[in-house]
């Protein structure tokens, strides 16, 4: 029925079946209030919704108040001509590098995927099942001590594995989560490995950004068809 | 050209990107929340405003802007900017004049009334009746209370997402296996509120 609701509003009904919908909609009941269902619930899902992107735009706000200011000293003939050489080296540099700002990629990927992670709903308790629920409830910290310990007993756990990496990308231990994106990577035997495309992810964010390394591991991520190849074909365009 | 560097996008690009897929969109999103960031100065100042009440107005804007361009209520007759600081001027002498505040402003009703205005009187009339903002907070609640997969599937939905782009951001394998999951969480949330 919801389907059918759906359509409707979506006018993917013809002429003859919108008619019908409405004529049904006047004497049947049931079909008014699950058509009011499906109009709250979009609604309270755009709401859900908005609340989830107004939090992003709080956390964006407070990168932006905290972004150290650049104070500009008074100009002097030395810096003029310092200037003009890096006007000149800039422009070169802007023209032989691909026009992506990978740091903001990274940062919109992270926020996206990394925020919260699946958790099993009606799993037992195991110890991936735990250090997910600490991860969601960002105790990363936690998080990550059961993860490796969970790779201290089985070290080749490819989920583990993942779940390491992400949680110290997500804590900024940069070197650490390469480590574990690389070990994850040289796991042949999975169906998806997104080793390649996370470890991308986190030379983005390492700074000074190893430009050449990312631009080769997507390259990589898309020529042998690895997870992550839509999101690596959009930012290599 | 998908993403860019970290001058300011031109009207053209934020138009584009916004009705981009996925993480284009939200990118988009974040450089023009940050390429007008300074409207939320200006309103402390202009308007006497403090930084937190100017934040959220400013959050509000965008979030308006955006909904207007999916739904191609913008109509590009003025700059974004213009058209931007506009809507952000409007909202900050709203709300100054405790006409209107954020609060009352949650459940922004357009798509539903753009939905109902293509009814006939009789269904539409019958409709409205039974649409209340009490429903939609027992539903906001009941969709909080929904598996992690189902709440981001019927948030992606509620955002306007498609079921194309739902599949790709959630990787399913096609549209339509994303649709079929959808409608099912959609019968979860159902049951759920029911009870």
């Amino acid at each position: 029925m919801l389907e059918q609701i759906e359509k409707y509003f979506k006018n993917e009904l013809s002429l003859s079946e919108r008619k019908d919908f409405e004529n049904q909609l006047a004497t049947d009941s049931e079909l008014a209030e699950n058509t009011a269902f499906y109009l709250n619930a979009n609604m309270a899902a755009k709401t859900l919704a908005n609340e989830k992107r107004k939090a992003e735009f709080e956390v964006l706000r407070k990168e932006l108040v905290n972004r150290p200011v650049r104070k500009i000293k008074p100009l002097s003939w030395a810096i003029g001509i310092a200037a003009s050489i890096l006007l000149v080296v800039g422009f070169w540099w802007i023209n032989q590098t691909p026009k992506l700002n990978t740091e903001e990629f990274a940062n919109t990927y992270i926020q996206e995927h990394f925020e919260n992670l699946p958790v099993k709903m009606d799993a037992n308790a195991d110890s991936l099942q735990i250090g997910l629920r600490l991860f969601n409830e960002q105790k990363l910290k936690e998080a990550q001590r059961v993860f490796e310990a969970i790779l201290h007993r089985k070290n080749n756990d490819s989920e583990a594995t993942k779940y390491a990496g992400i949680t110290a990308l997500r804590l900024a231990e940069y070197d650490k989560a390469i480590i574990y994106f690389r070990a994850l990577s040289k796991q042949t035997n999975l169906f998806s490995n997104p080793g390649k495309f996370y470890e991308a992810i986190t030379l983005m964010k390492q700074q000074p950004a190893n430009r050449k390394e990312v631009e080769k591991l997507l390259k990589e991520v898309i020529d042998n068809n690895l997870e992550g190849k839509n999101e690596a074909e959009k930012i290599s365009k | 050209m998908i993403f860019f560097g970290r001058g300011a996008l031109s009207d053209e690009a934020i138009l584009k990107g916004i009705i981009g897929d996925g993480i284009l969109q939200r990118t988009t999103e974040n450089k023009l929340y940050e390429q007008y960031f300074y409207f939320i100065k200006d309103a402390t100042f202009k308007h006497q405003l403090s930084e937190d009440e100017a934040a959220s107005l400013y959050t509000d804007t965008i979030l308006a802007f955006i909904e207007n361009v999916k739904n191609k209520r913008f109509e590009g007759k003025s700059a974004i900017k213009t058209y931007l600081y506009q809507i952000f001027s409007n909202k900050c002498v709203d709300f100054i004049r405790k006409t209107t505040t954020n609060k009352m402003s949650v459940h922004d009703a357009q798509p539903i009334q753009d939905w109902l205005l293509a009814m006939p009187d009789e269904s539409r009339n019958m409709l409205q009746k039974l649409i209340s903002d009490n429903e939609i907070n027992v539903l906001y609640e009941r969709i909080k209370n929904l598996g992690e997969k189902c709440q981001q599937m019927i948030t992606a939905w509620g955002d306007g997402f498609s079921d194309n782009e739902i599949a790709k951001e959630l990787g399913y394998q096609t549209a339509n296996v994303a649709k079929v999951s959808r409608l099912r969480c959609m019968d979860k949330l159902r049951e759920l509120y029911r009870k």
